[in-house]
């Protein structure tokens, strides 16, 4: 069979590639000069320019997208220019905008891009209808984020005020981090008749993400409501003001002017006293029912924020002054009196002038004790997990380790810390690896001569150290560990051999050849010694992902998928940035070889557990070093789907492109032959969720 | 507004109109220190490079999208700087003791500190110590906290920090139905939404007295014609003082305008998608920004 023909057929494709080539970089070219004009106030001559190029676009199809690029800049140079021009001026370069954009349109319906801009221009020419009827063109609904608000502006414009506040809710759902939404939606409260600020309220009372990632926006519908409602609703004016006073103190924007600008309400006493007491530590709020709630709570949180504040600015005796007073004022009961005890006891440690007597830290002490012992009664795991953690942090603090039998001594209270955490792990799927609590656990043991427990728990440190990404912190806990007396047990060796592997996956330079053997052979040897599952099942995963992460161009999407699916098949918990990383690598190298719709290729990462159950897919617990709670990633059902699929083609997958929407996997083939169709058709067909298989060519 | 502004100072505030957007906003350079000593320690010099240059170029982008009333840049040196540190929460502990570590933000000029702030825990007192893992992967938990950078704390950054950045050093009294100041900015040019205060510092001159003071100020929006008796407008910030000034000054000498408050107004200033992230390679899927 002669070559020829084909070596003919490649060179003509490689000369077409070359021209594109050539044909790309002269618009890009004209793009960014004209960029550079406009930016330099020179609009004239860059869509001048940007006309000239287009002129040398190819005619026919091969010069379809030089045409249409080209178009979408000068309809982009004209609204960009109107953004700066003079009243008389601005619609008419609007108006030649829209134009450029409906003939780009004409060619390419429903292009996003196009579509968003366009309806901009709309929006800014009055034109809301136009608005609503180019973005809701499209019969996919898949209206985007900016899509969506500029739809809630236009129906704002026209006073349909449902409609809009539909709209913007779409665009909080499709763009859940950005605060754009969110401020859109208080807005349009502010132009509704004063009963909506009701459902405001409501609102804010069931989308617990307000006040967890847009603070700025809750403090806004806050002040809002207790404005609407303070004079009709007293309850809700309240529960509304409170919200409001806590949100501004944890943000560090409780002002005294914030505090004066709800003006003459019937708690303007409150707001006074609370004023005074910025001002002046000393000048406790009133125990008014407002402020007063219940417990004490409100003006805790606020004492320990203004307090926190004086502190990082190096003011320890005005911090000192919030804390113990408000400690002293609302008693051990509230939640927050465990935050203010302790701040009070580190600080008194760091400065012990402010309690020369030691008075102080004794009721403290005394008041912990009897805290713990209410916690305990409720079975408050977490609750108790915070009470050993303090008190071990104060003993710590002034090297007061005791024993194992003492309370009054760290080595008591971090044992505890320790214990308690493993509850919460078996009790509440929550781990937590606590490197550092253990170390200066076994530290202290070592100090007051316990050097049996002390081995122990120098190996569970190491583990801990492993598990938070930190090898040589591990190596340098097992040397310790070896160091002392006492027969080492075999998990020792296990656990030198896994720190081995690790620290050779993650060298530069890249894991050994036979990755996956050298995993298969650490992990079988550390079942054997006895280490724990969940411990091995973490250990397998950062092995794995790292393995795949170290050879030559990057991860394989059939790799990404078999990290992914190692996650979501043992449920590890994600422990440490060390592990998004991984994920995210993962994710990276599965979307290059799927598809997913709308927004689920996103990660939703540090989401309180109710809100990523919001989201039908997976739920992966996420441990980060220093959180009380734990936080969840939520991974779409779709992008669940794309990577079982992924892994069952496995090599083929670097040969195709995969759409996967509800269930629906779409095969598109670079090159089609029955064979590659049958096998990989084969393969998905399989795959647990897939309810139909599709192929097409590009 | 009936009374007429002098012409001469009409037209320093037409002048003063920019033709594009970024043009006349302060610059202000960002950086991210890694300075818990703790933490500097773990890692090579080339490694802490790295990291806080990759930290700055995103903190650059957040701020810049944020508060579009300043020019944020990572690279080059600018008047001011502002510096974001992840250090103890209270500077003056001992490098081992059990310390919170956290954000510190930090305004300057070339010559001294100009005002600082906390704004927010990385981590605390029980896990301060915890390993730091790889490079990438502490970017990644200093980039995940900084995400908690939310739009409260922007403000709080705002309101006591960056409101040390003048956006103005000049502006012409107004006095008609509304008294006031007009400055040579129009609310696009800071994509200003017209809740945002402002403050006026300047020199108030009352018979032969002379008082340095400060006004804070509410933006409004003032349409100045370009030309005796033509149709065109162009738009000007038009600033009312929040209460009355006492005692009312002769006149003022304003010496330099600040943002105390800043709220965006992304409507005046919509996220249009540039042409060098348009692609039309498969143009029939109605696809657009990549």
């Amino acid at each position: 069979m002669s070559l020829r023909p084909y070596m003919l057929l490649a060179g003509a494709l490689l000369a077409a590639g070359r021209v594109a080539d050539a044909q790309t970089d002269a618009v890009e070219s004209a793009l960014a000069r004209a960029a550079k004009l406009g930016e330099a106030g020179r609009w004239l001559e860059g869509r001048a320019l940007l006309q000239r190029a287009m002129d040398s676009c190819p005619t026919g199809d091969p010069g379809r997208s030089c045409r249409l690029r080209l178009t979408y800049a000068v309809g982009y140079s004209y609204q960009l220019e109107a953004q700066w021009a003079q009243s008389g001026e601005r619609a008419a370069l609007l108006e030649r905008a829209a134009a450029s954009y409906q003939r780009v349109l004409h060619e390419v319906p429903g292009h996003r891009a196009t579509t968003e801009n366009l309806a901009a221009a709309y929006r800014d020419l009055g034109r809301d209808a136009d608005v609503q009827r180019v973005l809701l063109r499209d019969p996919r609904d898949t209206l985007d984020a900016q899509a969506a608000l500029f739809l809630g502006d236009s129906y704002r414009a026209q006073k349909r005020f449902d409609a809009a506040v539909a709209a913007y809710r779409r665009a909080a759902l499709a763009a859940p981090d950005d605060p754009a939404p969110r401020d859109r939606l208080v807005e349009l409260y502010r132009l509704m008749p004063p009963d909506s600020a009701f459902a405001l309220f409501r609102r804010l009372e069931e989308e617990k993400d307000w006040e967890v990632s847009f603070p700025g926006a809750a403090i806004d519908a806050y002040e809002l409501v207790v404005r609407r409602v303070a004079e009709r609703d007293v309850k809700t004016a309240s529960d509304a003001c409170r919200r409001w006073l806590r949100l501004l103190a944890e943000t560090g924007l409780f002002t005294a002017d914030r505090l004066a600008s709800l003006g003459k309400v019937w708690f303007a006493k409150d707001m006074d006293a609370l004023q005074r007491y910025l001002g002046d530590p000393t000048q406790m709020p009133p125990g008014t029912p407002l402020l007063q709630d219940g417990d004490g709570e409100l003006v805790g949180r606020i004492a320990l924020a203004l307090g926190r504040e004086a502190l990082a600015r190096g003011d320890a005796e005005r911090a000192s002054a919030y804390w113990w007073g408000a400690y002293r004022s609302l008693g051990p009961e509230p939640v927050v009196a465990l935050e203010l005890a302790r701040e009070v006891a580190m600080l008194d440690a760091r400065y012990p002038k402010l309690d020369t007597t030691g008075r102080r830290f004794q009721r403290i002490q005394m008041e912990l004790f009897e805290g713990k012992a209410a916690v305990y009664r409720r079975a408050d795991l977490e609750a108790i997990q915070r009470y050993h953690t303090t008190l071990g942090l104060i003993y710590a603090q002034r090297r007061q380790w005791g024993s194992l039998g003492n309370p009054q001594s760290a080595l008591f209270q971090l044992s505890h810390a320790v214990q308690t955490a493993r509850r919460r792990e078996r009790n509440e799927r929550f781990f937590q690896p606590l490197p550092q609590v253990q170390a200066r656990l076994a530290r202290g043991l070592v100090a007051t001569g316990d050097s049996t427990r002390a081995r122990v728990t120098y190996v569970d440190a190491a583990m801990a150290y492993l598990d938070a990404d930190d090898p040589e912190g591990a190596t340098h806990m097992l040397r310790l560990a070896a160091a002392l007396r006492g027969a080492p047990a075999a998990s020792d060796a296990a656990l030198r051999r896994l720190v081995v592997a690790r620290e050779r996956v993650a060298a530069p330079g890249g894991a050994p050849a036979g990755c996956d053997a050298a995993i298969e052979r650490v992990d079988a040897a550390s079942r054997r010694a006895g280490l724990n599952a969940g411990f091995l099942a973490r250990q397998r995963f950062k092995l794995l992902a790292d393995c795949v992460a170290a050879g030559p161009g990057g991860i394989a999407p059939q790799d990404g998928a078999r990290v992914l699916n190692a996650v979501l098949r043992d449920s590890v918990p994600l422990v440490g940035a060390g592990d998004l990383l991984r994920l995210d690598r993962a994710k990276a190298a599965l979307l290059r070889a799927v598809d997913l719709p709308g927004q689920a290729a996103r990660f939703d990462f540090d989401r309180p557990r109710a809100l990523a159950k919001e989201v039908p897919g997976a739920v992966i617990l996420l441990v980060l070093s220093g959180e009380t709670r734990p936080t969840f990633v939520s991974i779409s059902a779709d992008a669940v789907l794309g990577a079982r699929v992924v892994e069952a083609i496995g090599k083929d997958a670097a040969a195709v492109r995969l759409e996967v929407g509800a269930g629906t996997v779409t095969v598109v083939h670079p090159l089609v032959t029955a064979a590659v169709d049958s096998a990989v058709s084969m393969k998905i067909r399989g795959v647990k969720g897939v309810t139909t298989v599709r192929v097409r060519s590009r | 507004m009936s009374t007429p502004v002098r012409l001469a100072a009409l037209g320093a505030l037409l002048a003063a109109a920019p033709a594009v957007a970024g043009a006349q906003r302060p610059a202000v350079q960002v950086e991210f220190k890694l300075a818990a000593p703790t933490y500097v320690t773990r890692f090579t010099a080339a490694e802490r490079r790295r990291l806080e240059d990759t930290v700055s170029a995103g903190l650059e982008a957040v701020l810049g999208e944020r508060l579009r009333f300043l020019s944020f840049g990572s690279g080059a040196p600018a008047a001011y700087r502002l510096t974001i540190s992840l250090d103890r929460r209270d500077r003056a502990e001992g490098e081992d003791s059990l310390s919170e570590v956290g954000f510190h933000a930090t305004l300057a000029d070339s010559v001294r500190d100009l005002a600082t702030t906390y704004l927010l825990t990385f981590r605390g007192a029980d896990a301060a110590l915890d390993p730091l893992g790889t490079v990438d992967a502490f970017r990644l938990e200093i980039e995940h906290k900084l995400g908690r950078l939310n739009d409260a704390l922007v403000t709080q950054l705002v309101d006591r920090v960056l409101s040390r950045v003048p956006v103005a050093d000049s502006a012409v009294v107004w006095r008609g139905d509304l008294t006031g100041w007009i400055l040579p900015r129009s609310p696009r040019d800071f994509c200003l939404d017209l809740r945002s205060v402002l403050n006026v510092e300047g020199d108030f001159l009352k018979g032969p007295l002379t008082m340095r003071n400060e006004v804070q100020v509410r933006a409004a929006k003032v349409a100045l014609p370009v030309g005796a008796g033509a149709p065109d407008t162009v738009a000007r910030i038009f600033a009312m003082p929040l209460a009355p000034i006492q005692p009312v000054p002769d006149t003022v000498r304003v010496l330099a305008v600040y943002v105390l408050e800043y709220r965006l107004d992304r409507e005046l200033c919509p996220r249009l998608t540039p042409p060098a992230d348009v692609t039309f390679h498969d143009a029939g899927d109605g696809g657009g920004a990549p």
